[in-house]
């Protein structure tokens, strides 16, 4: 974990040890009493991540993953062991306390991409800084500012079913960065959508990991988005089986009638 | 049967009409006389119809038999007479009533001046046997002015004619005061004796009355037909005591005083306004109309179809011929009735009780309907609520948002509802009413109760969405997670 190779850009503070964690867990175990079986989503994970990294989490169905993804988000509580984000342990932390957290700090990117159906896209973007106060020409005009960034600004009036899956997962992108938020969690934001489109959507994301120095945790199969990750975290029955920086893994894409994009 | 009567008259105190109710003695008199230990309304009912009958209302029931053989029957019964001194006396009775309503309709000061006390009595009937007496009165009625026509002729002999008849058969007349007097004593004694609590009139038999008549001193045979008779009369007794009751509330006397037309001087104007008209209707000036002829039947008339009582039918023949009456007039409409009635009960209850349960029954399947909505439109949208968690939405912003919604549901609704309820209520004024119903448009509590409708529909939809409100504030952000 200590032995990374510098591949941080001008946001990121470079050297060993000295790069800022932003989000620790200890020893972090969860476990849902179903009847009389208890069963271990969690068995103790103690994981560390860097500011400004982009670490993609592997692991089959069942393997905790989601659990994990939930905890680092302060989405749901541990059973045992703590989380702290920004060096604040999320367990202190009450229902309004959490949704500032939540409005603030952390973006969510889902794979179905969640936009109210009723709302058109610019809408959609703006509803994030309402709760953080931004209303008006403010909100409208820096949810602009951030269609331009994913590049959809001239569908701004567009509803959600007027747009492509691409499109609607670009949208749900600026609506995650909406209040500049220093963490981006992403659930498998291409699994619902074809090969070049989800290229677009690994762009978009590795140009808010370069540019805006945005920490980004996403879960994910899609070999094309492990590729561009820094690190690479394996789970396994709830427990950390490998860690690993990406240039330590072989990652293979294929290629299908030579349209390979990578 | 002519227009409506001013009530002019003072030769009667009941609400009840006489002649249909001649048993009934003035109700002063009956709380003036009702023993004080017999506290109970039976034994007091007895005492009330025990007492002497007014001449007056005697003649209208002795009037009515020729036409009605139940009365002619009961009267033979009460006196002891045979049917054809029961016929006998009818030609007189006949008479009499027209004399009757001759007093009936002059103005009170000229009353007084003829009759003493202004009524119509045995006893002045007999004293005008005196020497001088006769004449008398003949001379003073000769002052009358032309508006009121004596039933006579020529006054003097057509009345003395009468009076010659009158007490020729006033031995018959005192053998039917006489006879009702010693049986309602009785009644009054043997529902005494037993002592119960409440005296039942049904208990009555003609063991216990004959016996009771007997320790009277008074051989007589009560017989089944005597029972009757003593039943109905004091099941009517407390009917006119329910009907002098109903004179006692506002909004009934407020809407009589609508029907009834106010007293118009010679050259038929109005003596007062509608208003004043409407003040100056006691109680007491109902009931001195209702003791003429035809006022009496006119306020039965609206009273039974106020109140849907049948107390004051002696006979289907009476009965249809308020029937008649009642369709040939058409002064009050089922509706109005509907209307009335709820109005009454309103007065001391603010809505009727079928309303309460109407508006009960339709709240709670409002709440019921609108929750039930509410948590589908809450299961509808778990994941755009999960989202909105997500993206910072507190429980707080959450529950208002479905409570905002629901409201704002509650205002069009409560607003289409509004106008439906307006246009309907006012499409059956209309159908009811006509013109009239536009011409006297409530505005000032139509628009009250729009108001109050709407906000009824924005409280109680603000109060159905508090639990799905709830159930969709307690939703875990991570079910935004999900996949279907």
């Amino acid at each position: 974990m200590t032995d990374t190779t510098s591949t941080a850009g001008e946001a990121k503070p470079t050297g060993p040890d000295e790069r800022a964690v932003i989000i620790r867990t200890r020893d972090l175990k969860k476990s849902y009493a179903m009847g009389e079986v208890t069963t271990h989503a969690l068995r103790g994970i103690d994981v560390e991540i860097y500011r400004g990294e982009f670490l993609c989490i592997l692991g089959p169905s069942g393997s905790g993953k989601s659990t994990f993804f939930n905890m680092v988000g302060g989405l749901d509580c541990p059973t045992s062991g703590k989380v702290f984000i920004d060096e604040v342990d999320v367990a202190q932390l009450n229902a309004i306390e959490l949704a500032f957290l939540r409005c603030r700090k952390i973006g969510y990117i889902f794979q179905t991409y969640n936009l109210v159906q009723y709302m058109t896209c610019l809408e959609n973007i703006t509803v994030p800084m309402a709760f953080a106060g931004v209303t008006g020409d403010d909100a409208r005009q820096r949810g602009m500012e951030l269609l331009q960034l994913v590049g959809l600004a001239e569908r701004w009036f567009h509803k959600p079913i007027e747009m492509s899956g691409g499109q609607q997962q670009r949208t749900a992108i600026a609506r995650s960065m909406a209040n500049r938020p220093s963490v981006l969690l992403c659930d498998e934001p291409t699994g619902n959508l074809d090969l070049r489109t989800g290229a677009e959507i690994h762009d978009v994301l590795q140009k808010l990991n370069k540019e805006r120095g945005v920490t980004i945790i996403c879960a994910t199969h899609d070999h094309r988005l492990i590729n561009k990750a820094d690190r690479i975290l394996w789970i396994r029955d709830g427990q950390v089986e490998r860690l690993a920086e990406r240039s330590q893994v072989v990652v293979q894409t294929g290629s299908i009638g030579g349209r390979e994009n990578e | 049967m002519s227009g409506p009567n001013p009530p002019t008259s003072t030769s009667g105190k009941l609400a009840t009409g006489r002649g249909a109710a001649w048993f009934v003695a003035e109700t002063d008199k009956t709380a003036g006389l009702a023993d004080p230990h017999l506290s109970d309304a039976g034994i007091q009912d007895a005492a009330a119809a025990a007492l002497p009958v007014a001449e007056a209302d005697l003649a209208m029931t002795l009037a009515e038999t020729t036409t009605n053989p139940e009365t002619a029957a009961e009267i033979a019964l009460l006196g002891q007479l045979s049917p054809e001194q029961v016929k006998q006396l009818a030609p007189v009775a006949r008479q009499e009533k027209k004399y009757v309503d001759f007093f009936d309709v002059l103005p009170a000061e000229r009353r007084e001046e003829l009759l003493r006390e202004g009524k119509l009595t045995q006893e002045w009937l007999a004293g005008l046997s005196k020497e001088g007496a006769l004449a008398a009165f003949l001379a003073k009625l000769a002052a009358v002015d032309k508006d009121h026509k004596f039933p006579d002729a020529k006054p003097a002999e057509g009345f003395a004619q009468f009076l010659a008849q009158w007490n020729e058969t006033e031995v018959l007349r005192n053998k039917i005061r006489a006879g009702r007097g010693e049986i309602f004593q009785a009644v009054q004694k043997a529902l005494h004796t037993r002592g119960a609590d409440e005296p039942d009139l049904a208990k009555l038999d003609t063991k216990a009355l004959t016996k009771a008549m007997a320790a009277a001193g008074v051989e007589r045979e009560i017989t089944i037909e005597t029972i009757e008779i003593i039943r109905r009369q004091i099941a009517l007794v407390r009917a006119s005591e329910k009907i002098a009751a109903l004179l006692d509330v506002p909004a009934i006397r407020e809407w009589l005083s609508r029907q009834i037309q106010p007293a118009k001087d010679s050259r038929g104007r109005k003596t007062m306004s509608d208003e004043a008209w409407a003040r100056s209707l006691t109680k007491g000036r109902l009931l001195e109309y209702a003791s003429t002829m035809d006022g009496g039947r006119r306020l039965r008339g609206y009273l039974d179809k106020l109140t849907g009582m049948r107390p004051l039918k002696l006979s289907p023949s009476r009965v249809q011929a308020v029937a008649e009456y009642w369709v040939r007039e058409k002064h009050l409409s089922d509706i109005e009735a509907g209307v009335l009635a709820n109005v009454a009960e309103s007065s001391q209850w603010g809505f009727s009780g079928r309303t309460v349960w109407l508006l009960v029954v339709s709240f709670m399947v409002c709440v019921v309907g609108i929750a039930n909505a509410m948590l589908m439109s809450v299961t509808e949208r778990f994941r755009e609520i999960a989202t909105m968690k997500c993206l910072g939405a507190t429980d707080r912003f959450i529950m208002l948002n479905f409570v905002l919604e629901s409201c704002i549901q509650g205002i069009a609704g409560g607003a289409c509802g509004t106008v439906l309820g307006l246009l309907l209520g006012t499409l059956r004024g209309m159908g009811s009413y006509g013109w009239i119903a536009m011409a006297n448009y409530p505005g000032g509590e139509v628009a009250a109760a729009a108001g109050i409708s709407l906000v009824a529909g924005v409280v109680i939809s603000a109060l159905a969405a508090v639990y799905p409100a709830w159930v969709a504030a307690r939703l875990a952000p991570m079910e935004a997670m999900r996949i279907e």
